[in-house]
């Protein structure tokens, strides 16, 4: 009794050293995982043989590619899209933010829940239905346009093969609906006695929005925009599919391409990658110093929940935000799920265009039973993994006097700028060298997507146990539990619904995941969103509107039921 | 369409609230409640919190809308529920200082004070000598260019109160501008708002839930409770003559004997209240109205009790030569030293009492005393006045 009574100490269970070398542990798996890959990448760009053969040291790849005129088209092509999209995303998303967060509008909650299930479609499926509506021939848009007296054609007039095409679907995607959803807790939160400042100053509702609210925002607006900025780079997957075609390469599928190749370019494209890794630091760092100093907290207050009259606006303006909500949830699921029962993709005028055939095809596949399972697997094995990672870096960084919590931090944001196509290459190259047995196994998919989205499940635990306070802990060791005990007993149960949260995004990010895993998986571990991918380029596009809709289901449907075991996911 | 009140200027009121109801569903935040602000003075808004007055001031301000009755400003229709008049609070030309004080952490001290001029399109020379010489009014002209994030809770409380004066608002409203300042900077801030107001000759609706501040600023005190208007009249006749039971145990602490009239027509209308263990005499104003022919109830402040302990220290009592003294035997039963004086605890035979003496009197626990007090001192009120009247404010709105 004695000797354990000593062992427990004032720190508990684990003692001092104890929980030092766990915490070692932890950063040497995760530092590991994050930045191997990254220096790995560094160093074989120097390197000319492929990878797990012998190396041969020089230059060549450096010059050739940075004489590759492709590949900063390319990199130009990314930025130029990422700049059409803000354009037009960012006035959208504050003023549906601001609308949604403090007017008097009804249906909030349907129109936040809307933004939501944007949220949570997988981009594949949008790109699918934007395909089927704005398609310049089959696009079934196009084909009631071209009804019009004065259109006319054989095609267009939409084209969605276009780099405007490529800029109308991001924004369908998650370009307006993520930055919304991030803003409107901020715009709702503002004391609303600043805006009622104002009105009695004499200033009407647009100069209080010009003059007050949106400068008072820029806080909040800043961080959310360095936050996308620094994922520029990530853009894969809806540039593979209508980019491609039209010859239009972003940095992530120039990448892509130079692995595919039918010799790999293997020095060019870990070239691309230093380079990249080198451009997004610097906003890391910027991001991160950012978001930790939090200097907008000045400005919320007790919340008086007294929305702003929008008089006779109110109505027009709720069906405006409304007819934007729609178009980014529900109507591409809409086209895929049409499409979904067509003989052929966009022919509408044959006779009987209605059929079951491609659902009753691809149910049957035994290719896509076996990525069904593929698919559950990875989501729930990143969901926990996920979750035990976060909560135990996060309570390092939070609540341990650990000598290498700075580090610690600066590793666990790299994720999050890191495109996952450069992620999956370096991973490979590291499989390829040293873990050859692990190469297009499931488990380096799981670990693989869990370390890609490691960042967000960290900021969210992390503050909420700041929130939390140490008072609880210190409380439950002072009666007499030990580290582990306190842990199980006090930290984990008012964490759970933020836990179950990160397992959810978790699961649903690895179960819809292209970038990261598309040169990471095999026949084996092929995946639905591989799966689908494959069937749009063969192009067996019917095939592919059913595994959308099933994609479709399985992340949407794990996100509704985590709502219901009353988890912050979107509106109450 | 604004209807115009026969009325001179001169003897128009500031604000004028009429019938004014407030429901949030079936919560009656502020139930049928009318007063006038008449122009130049400094009425406060006195209650518990949820208690509808700072529903009424933000009502005034035209942030929130009324159920039912009207709120005029000057002669001009504000808000009518009847007509379905609402004027947007910016047109109202009402100033307020918000609790938080709501400083725009964008903006420089300078800029705060401007906007409302800014709104007004004043021209910038104006704009320049009007913020300059607001500024100087709560003494923070040094402050001009300073950031408004580098303020203390003091300064950002001027410069609010700068902002809100400098467009000369009709009328300034002020909710509860001082409770989250330390005790030090709010007694100095409530003789600043005094000062200012008494400088400018703003008219200003002051919310405060706390009594001391209302009786130290105010030219007028409506009390409220639960919704509706417990008693309206000057600091002193509130706190001397309150008209419920509420109004006596809100402002100030008090001590009450319930009791029935056993005795009346005394000379200079003294009468005789038994409390069951005692009689006592007291003093009365009126007469005694027909609601106290059943329970009264008898009240006395804890500062109007002196204490005779035996020790020969106690101050003698001043008599009105014509008032009778009551003086009750109990039992001292708890003694707290406050530094200027302390508060005692005394336990009769069926009743307590605390009283608040001089340090330098301090009967130890335990220890029999005498209790005196002038029938001058007790007030007396039908029991039951004031209670929670049927049918109203069923429920109260949580403030803040």
């Amino acid at each position: 009794m004695s000797a354990s009574d000593s062992a427990l100490s004032a720190r508990g269970g684990l003692d001092g050293f104890g929980q030092t070398v766990l915490y070692s542990v932890v950063f040497v798996i995760v530092a590991g995982m994050v930045v191997a890959p990254v220096l790995f990448l560094a160093v074989n760009s120097f390197q000319l043989a492929p990878p797990g053969q012998p190396a041969k040291w020089g230059l060549d790849a450096w010059r050739v590619a940075l004489g590759n005129s492709d590949i900063w088209l390319a990199m130009w092509n990314s930025i130029r899209l990422y700049f059409a999209t803000s354009i037009f995303s960012w006035p959208i998303a504050i003023m549906l933010a601001w609308i949604v967060g403090r007017t008097d509008i009804p249906g909030k909650r349907q129109i936040e829940f809307l933004l939501w299930l944007s949220f949570f479609l997988p981009s594949l499926t949008v790109v699918m239905g934007w395909i089927t509506m704005i398609d310049p021939t089959t696009g079934v848009i196009n084909q009631l346009l071209r009804k019009l007296p004065f259109v006319g054609g054989t095609e267009g007039p939409f084209n969605i093969y276009t780099f405007w095409g490529l800029v109308w679907v991001h924004l369908g995607q998650n370009a307006i609906a993520v930055k919304t959803i991030l803003l409107i807790p901020a715009f709702r939160n503002l004391d609303a006695a600043m805006e009622e400042a104002s009105r009695l100053s004499g200033a009407g509702v647009f100069r209080t929005l010009r003059c007050v609210v949106i400068p008072l925002m820029g806080p909040p607006i800043i961080i959310t925009a360095l936050l996308g900025f620094v994922r520029l780079w990530q853009s894969f997957e809806t540039e593979l599919v209508l980019g491609v075609p039209q010859g239009f390469y972003v940095y992530g599928t120039k990448l892509y391409d130079l692995i595919n190749a039918e010799i790999p370019e293997y020095g060019q494209a870990t070239v691309l990658a230093v380079v990249v890794i080198g451009m997004t630091l610097p906003f890391m760092v910027l991001q991160q110093r950012f978001s930790v100093s939090r200097n907008y907290e000045t400005i919320t207050g007790r919340a008086r929940a007294n929305p702003t009259a929008l008089g006779r606006a109110r109505m027009p303006v709720f069906a405006a935000v409304m007819f934007i909500a729609v178009l980014v949830s529900i109507v591409p699921v809409i086209a895929v799920v049409t499409a979904t029962f067509m003989k052929v993709f966009g022919y509408f005028q044959i006779e009987n265009p209605w059929t079951l055939a491609h659902w009753t095809r691809v149910l049957q596949d035994p290719v896509f039973l076996h990525t069904v399972r593929n698919t559950l697997v990875i989501g729930v094995g990143a969901a926990v993994l996920g979750v035990v990672v976060s909560l135990l870096v996060a309570y390092i960084l939070v609540r341990t006097k650990f000598v290498l919590r700075a580090p610690l931090d600066i590793v666990t944001w790299l994720p999050h700028a890191l495109p996952g196509t450069l992620m999956g290459l370096g991973m490979l190259w590291l499989v390829l060298t040293f873990l050859k047995p692990f190469y297009g196994s499931i488990l380096l998919l799981i670990v693989v997507t869990v370390m890609a989205g490691l960042t967000v499940g960290v900021q969210i635990i992390k503050s909420n146990l700041i929130q939390l306070g140490t008072e609880l802990e210190e409380a439950s060791r002072l009666h007499g539990a030990s580290w582990l005990y306190t842990m199980w007993r006090v930290v984990i149960p008012p964490l759970a619904p933020v836990l179950i949260l990160i397992a959810t995004l978790k699961f649903v990010s690895a179960s819809r995941d292209v970038s990261t895993i598309i040169l990471l998986a095999s026949g084996d571990s092929m995946t639905l969103s591989l799966l689908q991918l494959d069937y749009m380029v063969a192009p067996y596009w019917e095939s592919a509107t059913v595994v959308a809709v099933v994609m479709t289901l399985i992340s949407t449907g794990v996100a509704l039921a985590a709502r219901a075991f009353d988890v912050r996911l979107g509106p109450r | 369409m604004p209807k115009t009140q026969q009325v001179t200027p001169s003897e128009c009121p500031a604000a004028r609230v009429r019938g004014v109801s407030k429901f949030y569903g079936s919560v009656r935040a502020v139930n049928d409640v009318t007063f006038d602000v008449a122009s130049g003075e400094l009425l406060t808004l006195l209650g518990p919190s949820g208690c509808g007055k700072t529903t009424i001031m933000r009502s005034i301000a035209g942030l929130e809308r009324i159920t039912r009755g009207e709120i005029l400003l000057r002669d001009r229709v504000m808000s009518s529920a009847a007509e379905r008049i609402h004027v947007a609070p910016e047109k109202r030309d009402v100033g307020m200082v918000f609790q938080s004080y709501a400083i725009w952490p964008h903006m420089s001290v300078f800029e705060n004070v401007a906007y409302p001029l800014r709104c007004r399109k004043v021209a910038k020379p104006e704009i320049e000598v009007r913020v300059r010489e607001g500024l100087r009014l709560v003494e923070m002209e040094d402050f001009h260019d300073r950031p408004a994030t580098m303020l203390s809770g003091g300064q950002q409380q001027r410069v609010a109160l700068a902002r809100s004066m400098v467009m000369q608002p009709s009328v300034l409203l002020l909710d509860e501008p001082l409770c989250n300042l330390d005790a030090k900077l709010r007694a100095q801030m409530r003789s600043h708002i005094k000062d200012l107001q008494r400088k400018t000759g703003l008219t200003m609706v002051y919310v405060t839930h706390d009594q001391v501040e209302a009786m130290a600023l105010s030219d007028r005190i409506i009390v409220m409770n639960r919704g509706v208007i417990e008693q309206v009249g000057v600091p002193e006749e509130v706190y001397e003559r309150p008209q419920s039971e509420f109004v006596a145990d809100f402002v100030g602490a008090i001590n009450f004997f319930p009791g029935t009239i056993v005795e009346e027509g005394g000379v200079n209308g003294t009468i005789r209240v038994s409390t069951g263990s005692e009689v006592l005499a007291c003093t009365l104003d009126g007469r005694v109205s027909p609601a106290m022919r059943d329970r009264v109830l008898l009240m006395i402040r804890p500062e109007k009790l002196t204490v005779d302990d035996g020790s020969g220290r106690a101050p003698t009592l001043l008599h009105d030569s014509d008032a009778p003294v009551n003086s009750v035997r109990a039992r001292v039963s708890s003694h707290t030293y406050c530094g200027d004086h302390c508060e005692l605890g005394f336990e009769g035979r069926d009743f307590h009492l605390k009283a608040m003496l001089p340090s330098a009197i301090s009967p130890a626990v335990g220890q029999e005393a005498v209790i005196a007090f002038s029938a001058r001192d007790l007030h007396l009120l039908p029991a039951g006045a004031g209670a929670v009247r049927c049918g109203q404010a069923t429920a109260s709105v949580p403030e803040a």
